[in-house]
């Protein structure tokens, strides 16, 4: 039954081929539960150019939205309104952090990276 | 060891540490005070980091009536889409006391700004505070009311009315009133001062005969300077009451009165009766009878002015508008008033060679006298376009052209070759306004258009394929239509049937094909003002315009871009410069 769950999810979420993103960090630890999924958690700031090339161009890359929905589950702090989660630091934006479903750190990625290094650094994710 | 290596490769592994500087070494901020009282920064930015302009702001802490007048700042450079630094940035600030402090004073300056790595990292919004002693006495004095905005670090693109404005804001009194002079100089050039010499040339011969050029000269000073006075008191007026002066000197009831002014002075001239001040008001005026003349010329000077003198031109919109903007009426008036000078000096030189060449009466000078009247019949009819149809006025110059080539003898056999050519050519002028006229199509430029339209058609549906003007009179209208086409680029005319530079407007930049072709990227709406009524006076006001014609541009968010707007008359290929650069 689980399996099947996840089979259909997989397959929706590849239908939309959009990158799956939580409305809020407490939602993405949920789905992150149930998925049995990474959080990446995203923070960033309107003003921040870089976090807008990471939208607009990576993020939108097919190969990208695949391995990215394969594994994890975003979700976006706008730092502009809302605080970064509990010891999330960050010397400036985008800076992703990776946490499991106990919000337990896995990894970082401090700056944007163009779509290519971006899928190296989640493949070393784990 | 083994641990340790292990331990380091591990963690730069799984949380990809990066290269990235940290902020602090990434911005160096600095700033000194210097000799006079400028402040002097910098921002020093690491090697690939660069700073947003617009996130570079200056504040003034805890600085009672000290601000910032004024911030230099370099030239950014575009990077993807924004206005950035890529060099260290320098900047000098300087100060302003409205006056209410003395001796030293401590401030604090904030220093805000945001930058990026190009290795792909923005970092967070940053700011550092500078404390300084500053020695008040070394300040610039200037109006509280200057209000220049301290977050513009940047130089900001400004058009002619802005230049203008800035001029007095920047410059000492000598240069400004210097720089007035020469504007009013180069006011005189323009057509707005046309009508005024044959008011001034009239008054002087309606003077007399036996008139000395010392008195011509005498007459022409004072007539510029009651014209001067007029403009003066015009701009302080607009400086105290920021109301819209020019639309209250053109309410119907005002130009006719004037007109009716223009029309008895011309048949004065034309000899049908002697026009002057009833003698016991001479006399309780002035005793002295050299000094006869001087107030109906002072008088004439000062009405001239304001009925005439204010076709809306570029210089007297930038004092007015740096007046209305500052409250500061004494400078406002003086800057106007040397304006006038300078617009007034060509007239003085008209003034006294009309004296000069006066001294032999004769048939010569019933002729001199008869032009003088038609010329002033041309103001009274000039005046009138503001309120009458433009058919109606049309005619009446048509009428007037025609009974005046006649009398020149345009109709007659013999006269002097020269005077017949000029006769014959207005003669043929006035009979095709005659048949704009009738036609139904009156144009003053190409009166005989109508010919055209109806021999090729094709150039009328051609007309039709571009955008056209949606007419607004009130703020509420033109919100609509700003509201329905947010998005898009927009382009505001402000327009009257009375303004004769509105026309000009129309009738030669914007039929201009490639003006055309420019101006379809644009939404078309032009506000008429003809009716000047309360809801025109509330639309122009909104948006700072003094009279029309003006024209505004919005971008696509629904703002003016203030730099855009132009005031005036504007030639095609001067517009299309303008438009390509929007």
């Amino acid at each position: 039954m689980k399996k099947i769950l996840i089979i259909s999810l997989l397959l929706a979420s590849s239908l939309l081929a959009n990158m799956q993103w939580a409305d809020s960090y407490k939602e993405a630890l949920q789905s992150a539960k149930v998925q049995n999924k990474i959080v990446m958690v995203m923070l960033s700031r309107s003003t921040c150019g870089v976090c807008e090339y990471m939208k607009a161009q990576v993020f939108t890359e097919k190969n990208i939205i695949k391995q990215f929905n394969e594994r994890f589950v975003g979700v976006n702090i706008d730092l502009d309104f809302e605080e970064a989660p509990q010891s999330l630091d960050y010397i400036g934006t985008p800076t992703f952090y990776f946490l499991d479903k106990d919000a337990k750190k896995l990894g970082r990625i401090s700056g944007g990276k163009n779509a290519k290094s971006f899928s190296q650094a989640l493949e070393k994710i784990n | 060891m083994k641990t340790i290596l292990a331990l380091i490769v591990s963690f730069t592994m799984s949380f990809a540490l990066p290269s990235f500087l940290m902020p602090d070494e990434a911005f160096i901020p600095h700033a000194t005070l210097n000799n006079t009282m400028q402040i002097e920064a910098d921002i020093q930015i690491a090697k690939d980091i660069y700073l947003y302009e617009e996130k570079i702001k200056f504040e003034l802490l805890d600085a009672q009536g000290i601000s910032i007048f004024n911030i230099k700042a370099p030239k950014s450079v575009p990077h993807d889409g924004e206005m950035v630094f890529t060099q260290s940035p320098n900047f000098i600030l300087t100060l302003q006391n409205d006056g209410s402090v003395s001796g030293q004073q401590s401030i604090q300056l904030k220093l805000s700004y945001q930058g990026c790595s190009e290795q792909g990292l923005c970092y967070e919004p940053l700011s550092t505070k500078f404390t300084f002693d500053i020695d008040t006495s070394k300040l610039k004095k200037v109006s509280e009311t200057t209000n220049i905005k301290e977050t513009a670090a940047k130089e900001v693109e400004i058009s002619q009315t802005d230049a203008i404005a800035n001029t007095m804001k920047d410059g000492n009194i000598f240069i400004i009133l210097l720089t007035f002079l020469g504007f009013g100089l180069l006011l005189a050039l323009t057509p707005c001062v046309f009508p005024m010499i044959p008011i001034i040339s009239g008054v002087i011969i309606s003077q007399g005969e036996g008139i000395t050029t010392r008195k011509a000269f005498a007459l022409s000073i004072v007539y510029v300077l009651a014209m001067a006075v007029a403009y003066t008191i015009a701009g302080v007026l607009a400086g105290l009451f920021g109301a819209n002066l020019q639309a209250a000197l053109q309410t119907p009831w005002v130009i006719y009165s004037f007109s009716a002014v223009f029309v008895a002075l011309a048949l004065s001239m034309f000899g049908f009766y002697e026009l002057k001040l009833p003698d016991s008001l001479v006399a309780k005026v002035s005793s002295n009878s050299s000094r006869t003349g001087y107030v109906g010329v002072a008088i004439m000077g000062f009405l001239s002015a304001l009925i005439v003198g204010p076709c809306v031109a570029a210089p007297l919109a930038g004092a007015l508008v740096y007046i209305g903007q500052t409250g500061d009426a004494v400078l406002g008036g003086m800057a106007l008033f040397s304006m006038s000078i300078g617009m007034g000096l060509p007239l003085i030189a008209v003034g006294v060679s009309a004296g000069k060449f006066m001294p032999k009466p004769g048939m010569w000078m019933t002729m001199v006298s008869a032009v003088f009247g038609v010329m002033m019949l041309g103001v009274a009819i000039w005046m009138l376009e503001r309120v009458v149809d433009s058919t109606i006025i049309t005619l009446l110059y048509a009428l007037l052209g025609i009974g005046f080539t006649i009398y020149l003898g345009a109709l007659e056999n013999g006269g002097h070759i020269f005077k017949k050519t000029i006769a014959v050519v207005f003669f043929i002028y006035s009979l095709a306004l005659l048949l704009s006229v009738l036609s139904g199509k009156p144009s003053m430029l190409q009166p005989l258009s109508f010919l055209i339209s109806k021999a090729a058609p094709s150039i009328a549906i051609e007309e039709k394929a571009h955008a056209t003007f949606t007419k607004v009179t009130s703020i509420e209208e033109l919100d609509i239509l700003l509201q329905k086409n947010k998005g898009k680029k927009i382009m505001l005319d402000f327009y009257a049937d009375w303004c004769t530079s509105c026309k000009e407007l129309e009738e030669v930049t914007f039929t201009n094909e490639d003006v055309k072709k420019e101006m379809d990227r644009f939404i078309l709406i032009q506000a008429d003002l003809t009716e000047n009524s309360d809801d025109n006076q509330a639309l122009s006001k909104k948006y700072g315009v003094f009279g029309p014609p003006a024209i505004l541009f919005f971008n696509e968010n629904g703002d003016v871009i203030p730099s855009k707007t132009t005031i005036g008359f504007i030639a095609p290929k001067e517009f299309l410069q303008h438009l390509n650069k929007i």
